[in-house]
């Protein structure tokens, strides 16, 4: 097991505050494994919310699995880079969004993710023409379609490298 | 002393207290003092009428009502030269209703008043507990983002957000919470007195020491100075 997915939305957390939370954050900080958080959906889904744990808990690295969505963007992006502990997904905002994620936090907490599976359209394709608009060099592009989440994970790719 | 951190003053839709109706229930409740602020809409549009008008019943009464401005932060520099207008008339709070003026406290939009009450030593009221723009944490970036600013945390969150609020205040030493509309329940957390002195926010005197801390940082309206603590 790479990390714990957390979606307290879907799963009904009262608060991503609450007692219960803060022992499952310890753990996987002790554990060294990184905790996916759905975000961008109020009222216990929001990126300031997910800063509240990642301020608390700065051993454990968290990762803003939607980028704050398509309203909660640009808190999404403060709290990316503002703590160091934190890694955004660049999968829900529109371009301009990500644009001003690519630019206000560093590029090695930022990672790709499609969300696949979602609904009938092909998400890979979508997402991946999003990435080609944020003008990346081939260092950034490297880093944020792979690398980034690979060392996020401890993961070693084995047949297949990250496309430069 | 005995005062009561925030009332809205004016006659508008569901708003309905006049300057001699707020009197009369501070003098049946043994209140010394009331913060007084405009209304949503002048809030939300009307930010020098509503502005004037506070001014006016705090000038009217300056050992009974310590007057709060607000500011659109939509409106840019004409907000923030409203504020400090209305800062040098007297004002001795900036609200923020993020609900009722339509925009994110987790964004920068309202930055630029940050910076001016910061700038005049005025406390920064934001409203908590809606959804998409007025969530606690949401204020929380804002505190860390301007330490040098102080806030208060409008309503403790209610009615989702209470862990939230208490999470904050936590965290930061600049924010303080306000309990006009927090839940009864004890809550289960509390938080340690801060740098500035407050106490607990599971405390019964809270609202009295977030004024009291006001005074205490910003000195006290002339007026005031003659009744006894």
């Amino acid at each position: 097991m790479r990390g714990l997915k957390l979606h307290p939305w879907l799963q009904g957390f009262p608060a991503l505050v609450a007692p219960e939370v803060h022992d499952i954050c310890a753990l996987c900080g002790e554990h060294g494994k990184p905790i996916l958080v759905h975000d961008g959906t109020p009222n216990v889904s929001m990126p300031s919310q997910v800063g509240l744990l990642a301020a608390r808990h700065s051993e454990t690295r968290f990762i803003l699995g939607h980028g704050g969505l398509m309203h909660l963007w640009r808190e999404a992006a403060e709290v990316a880079a503002t703590l160091p502990n934190v890694y955004i997904t660049l999968c829900g905002p529109h371009p301009a969004a990500l644009k001003h994620i690519y630019r206000t936090v560093p590029v090695e907490r930022i990672l790709w993710g499609t969300d696949h599976g979602i609904s009938f359209v092909n998400m890979v394709s979508y997402r991946r023409r999003l990435i080609d608009l944020l003008g990346l060099d081939v260092k950034e592009r490297r880093a944020i379609l792979g690398e980034n989440v690979a060392t996020l994970l401890g993961w070693r790719p084995q047949s297949r490298s990250p496309e430069p | 002393m005995v005062i009561d951190g925030y009332c809205t003053l004016g006659v508008d839709r569901e708003y309905d207290l006049t300057p001699d109706a707020l009197l009369s229930a501070m003098d049946t409740a043994n209140v010394d003092l009331a913060v007084i602020a405009p209304t949503p809409r002048q809030m939300a549009v009307h930010n020098r009428e509503g502005n004037d008008f506070v001014l006016g019943a705090a000038a009217g009464h300056p050992d009974r009502f310590i007057p709060a401005c607000s500011a659109n932060p939509w409106r840019g520099r004409e907000a923030v030269a409203e504020a400090i207008e209305a800062f040098k008339s007297g004002a001795r709070l900036l609200v923020l209703d993020p609900e009722v003026q339509g925009f994110g406290i987790g964004t920068d939009l309202a930055d630029p008043l940050i910076e001016a009450a910061a700038d005049a030593d005025i406390p920064v009221y934001v409203h908590t507990g809606g959804y998409q723009h007025g969530a606690p944490a949401q204020l929380g970036l804002m505190a860390r983002r301007f330490a040098e600013a102080v806030f208060i945390l409008g309503h403790c969150g209610s009615t989702d957000f209470k862990a939230d609020a208490l999470e904050v205040a936590r965290l930061c030493p600049n924010v303080f919470v306000e309990t006009s509309l927090a839940p009864r329940s004890r809550p289960r957390t509390t938080v340690s007195p801060n740098s500035s002195g407050a106490p607990p926010t599971d405390s019964p005197v809270l609202v009295r020491s977030i004024l009291s801390m006001v005074t205490r940082r910003f000195g006290k309206p002339s007026a005031v100075s003659t009744l006894s603590e």
